[in-house]
């Protein structure tokens, strides 16, 4: 493995888990750099393309877990509930939009980073993980410490933030 | 039948891949009689689909070149 294929081939997943965890540049560059010379030091040591993966996820959240902790800018502030819409007696509209031919252009690009990017953090970790990354649930548990039943707590939270933030871009006006 | 709350407890198993076939039926169950529940969840779906398409966040080329000639001048003290 050359240094080219390795940031052809893994630089864009990291930076992007890490773009997304740390919410800029600066440090998401920080913690792509540090992932990526520990793979290009231990790269010999793995025993499958799954197990790399696995082990590629684990240290990227972790450094980005480091960095955030670091940076100290962890605001005290009350986490919302999500899961109080839906108590609010679910008065949803529905939405005029059909994902698969709905294309994800700069506009709704952008307004998903941004919701992603104003989700509380205990929420954002696993959603990143879950819905774009695609890892499992007990998957996530194990990267960030956590059991299945609070990644799944988080994961329904999280997709309700989203949700929340797409509803008014895509809710039918009745004429 | 569930809830409507018991439904939006069991949502995230409904739309995991390996979700049982009886966490399958009792939502399709609510589904079938609830028409909020309904929309609830078919924007609740358009979330997800629509987040499992996100491109990946681009790296700056600056960055890209920087990281490539940091990771040859690793790779050249490997012993």
């Amino acid at each position: 493995m050359t240094p080219e294929q390795v940031v052809r081939d893994y630089a864009p997943r990291v930076y992007s888990i890490a773009r997304r965890m740390l919410g800029n540049d600066a440090d998401a560059e920080d913690v792509t750099q540090d992932v990526l010379l520990q793979v290009v030091r231990k790269l010999n040591t793995f025993r499958g393309e799954a197990d790399f993966w696995t082990w590629l996820h684990r240290v990227t959240v972790n450094m980005a877990l480091v960095h955030r902790q670091k940076r100290a800018r962890r605001a005290e502030h009350e986490i919302p509930d999500p899961t109080q819409q839906f108590q609010d007696g679910h008065h949803v509209k529905p939405w005029a939009i059909e994902p698969e031919k709905q294309a994800i252009n700069r506009e709704l690009s952008g307004l998903l980073e941004q919701a992603i990017a104003n989700m509380p953090e205990i929420y954002r970790d696993v959603y990143i993980l879950a819905d774009i990354e695609g890892l499992s649930n007990p998957e996530i548990g194990e990267i960030l410490g956590l059991s299945v039943p609070a990644v799944k707590s988080r994961l329904h939270r999280g997709r309700l933030l989203i949700r929340e933030a797409l509803a008014p871009h895509f809710e039918e006006v009745k004429a | 039948m569930i809830t409507c709350q018991e439904l939006a407890d069991l949502l995230v198993d409904f739309f995991a891949d390996d979700a049982t076939p009886q966490c399958r039926k009792v939502v399709q169950e609510h589904l079938a009689h609830c028409q909020g529940c309904g929309v609830f969840v078919q924007t609740y779906s358009v979330t997800i689909r629509l987040t499992r398409r996100m491109p990946a966040v681009p790296m700056r080329p600056q960055f890209a070149a920087r990281l490539l000639q940091l990771l040859r001048e690793a790779v050249q003290e490997q012993p």
